[in-house]
């Protein structure tokens, strides 16, 4: 009688542990629905401003655009471990910005600015490839204020990072990236979210860093 | 000028036949705002209601905005104060178009002066417009200096069509329209081929703000953003989270048949 008793209580424990691990998978489903419900189909796009140029009949460098402008091949991110080259991409046949094929590296898009260049200079690199992470595995780690920096062979433009900005595809301010601006900063690209095998990454980081120095 | 901007204008024509909608402007269209109102206050813009831009002041241009196309309605009110319209307009902006909207005239005459942006780009040229919207200024011509006028008798409110120039470094000046007199000289006005260009004349001759020439450039080549993943990292961490919740649910487990166990025994 003893012994029955006793097993028929760790029954009753055990499914209640049951019940427990149970009413937590509901809740966290319920929870993660929750957080992926798009709270809106479309949210207003905040806009910055960038100091406009102003023609004057006394520049001094005569705003030549051609002296620390360059195409860049190299890529350094000190603070999270990025020293790669650099590939020209332009637009895949879904009209999305191009990647490089090599994972640890990354792309430059041909049709936006050139390195130390008003405008901007945008930069895509992968999060990862089938097996684990690749070049920008920790782009959304990227501390405000850290350093990036472009260069062909003697040039150098160097950039501060100025924000890092998570958002849903459907969100990601695109005109912001690539549309021209009054502006000198690169915008440096990678995937982030859930991953969903037919959709891939829900979401996009974009860091957007400042030109601080060119040589 | 005239005869090449005819064409330019039936090729884009043939253009938009050819390619109805680009994929990469996606549904959406692209709009700037400039504030060229020399006497108005720091400006909140609002689309539809919703602020779109704030504490804009006089000469900020925004960068483009991505909105879908579509009709809106644009107030502008001074910066802080939803309850005050300084001035509204209703907007009709096209899939992969590009605009400026601009704020222009004295605060008792502002108003909003909506043009659409070239972002059709020339290999080795650079395109380039005038906008007048310095308000007591005379009509303008802008011309290299001392040559003839690129751009011919614009008055206030007045933008040019794109004119096309060899990409290079210009010394150009602002006339009254038909004398040699200047205005304005700018110099060492630098247009990089493949780009567009709109030079705005915003400001006061007489009086402040100064009367001066901003230069943006224009449109851009969209693109949606890239696949930058695979996947391979995503189920590292999907496999990482499940066998950690196996193992915190396991001790849990365990716990409980310890402590009841403990309590029966």
């Amino acid at each position: 009688m003893e012994r029955q008793r006793l097993d028929s209580t760790s029954f009753v424990v055990r499914s209640k542990t049951l019940k427990l691990v149970f009413l937590g998978t509901i809740g966290f489903l319920v929870w993660s629905a929750q957080a992926e419900a798009p709270e809106k189909s479309f949210i207003m796009p905040k806009a910055e401003f960038a100091e406009p140029l102003v023609l004057t009949s006394k520049q001094v460098d005569r705003q030549s655009f051609h002296s620390n402008s360059f195409v860049p091949s190299r890529l350094v991110i000190p603070s999270i471990d990025v020293d790669t080259s650099i590939e020209a991409v332009g637009k895949d046949e879904a009209g999305r910005m191009d990647t490089p094929s090599n994972v640890n590296q990354v792309g430059w898009y041909q049709y936006g600015a050139k390195a130390g260049a008003t405008g901007n200079v945008v930069l895509s690199g992968h999060l990862d490839d089938l097996n684990g992470p690749a070049i920008f595995a920790n782009l959304g780690q990227l501390p405000i204020g850290e350093v990036v920096t472009l260069q062909q062979d003697d040039q150098v433009a160097t950039y501060e990072v100025a924000s890092v900005k998570q958002y849903r595809l459907d969100q990601v301010p695109l005109a912001s990236i690539f549309a021209a601006t009054q502006a000198k900063r690169i915008q440096l690209i990678t995937c982030a979210g859930p991953y969903d095998e037919k959709l891939g990454y829900r979401d996009r980081i974009v860091v957007t860093a400042h030109l601080i120095e060119t040589k | 000028m005239k005869k090449l901007m005819s064409l330019l204008g039936t090729l884009a024509l043939a253009f938009a036949f050819i390619l109805p909608v680009s994929a990469d402007g996606h549904e959406n269209a692209m709009v700037r705002v400039l504030h060229a109102s020399p006497d108005a206050p720091a400006v909140d813009v609002y689309v539809d209601g919703e602020v779109a831009v704030e504490g804009a002041e006089f000469k900020d241009l925004t960068d483009y905005l991505t909105l879908p196309a579509g009709d809106y309605n644009v107030e502008i009110k001074p910066a802080g104060d939803a309850e005050t319209v300084v001035v509204a307009a209703d907007l009709s902006i096209e899939a992969g178009k590009f605009y400026t909207a601009a704020a222009i005239g004295q605060l008792e005459n502002i108003e909003i002066a909506a043009m659409e942006d070239d972002a059709n780009f020339e290999d080795g040229k650079s395109k380039v417009r005038v906008a007048h919207f310095a308000p007591d200024a005379p009509a303008v011509d802008v011309a290299p200096k001392g040559g003839d006028p690129l751009f011919s008798n614009l008055e206030f409110k007045a933008v040019s069509d794109y004119g096309t120039l060899d990409a290079g470094t210009y010394d150009l000046e602002v006339r009254p329209a038909g004398a040699t007199d200047v205005v304005k000289a700018l110099d060492g006005v630098a247009l990089e081929g493949g780009k567009n260009y709109t030079a705005f004349a915003i400001g006061l001759l007489e009086g402040e703000p100064a009367f001066e020439v901003l230069l943006a450039a224009d449109g851009g080549e969209m693109a949606m953003a890239p696949e930058t993943g695979q996947g391979g990292l995503a189920q590292t961490a999907s496999m990482n989270w499940l066998l950690a919740a196996a193992v915190v649910g396991a001790a849990a487990a365990g716990f409980y048949v310890f402590r009841r166990q403990k309590q029966d025994a």
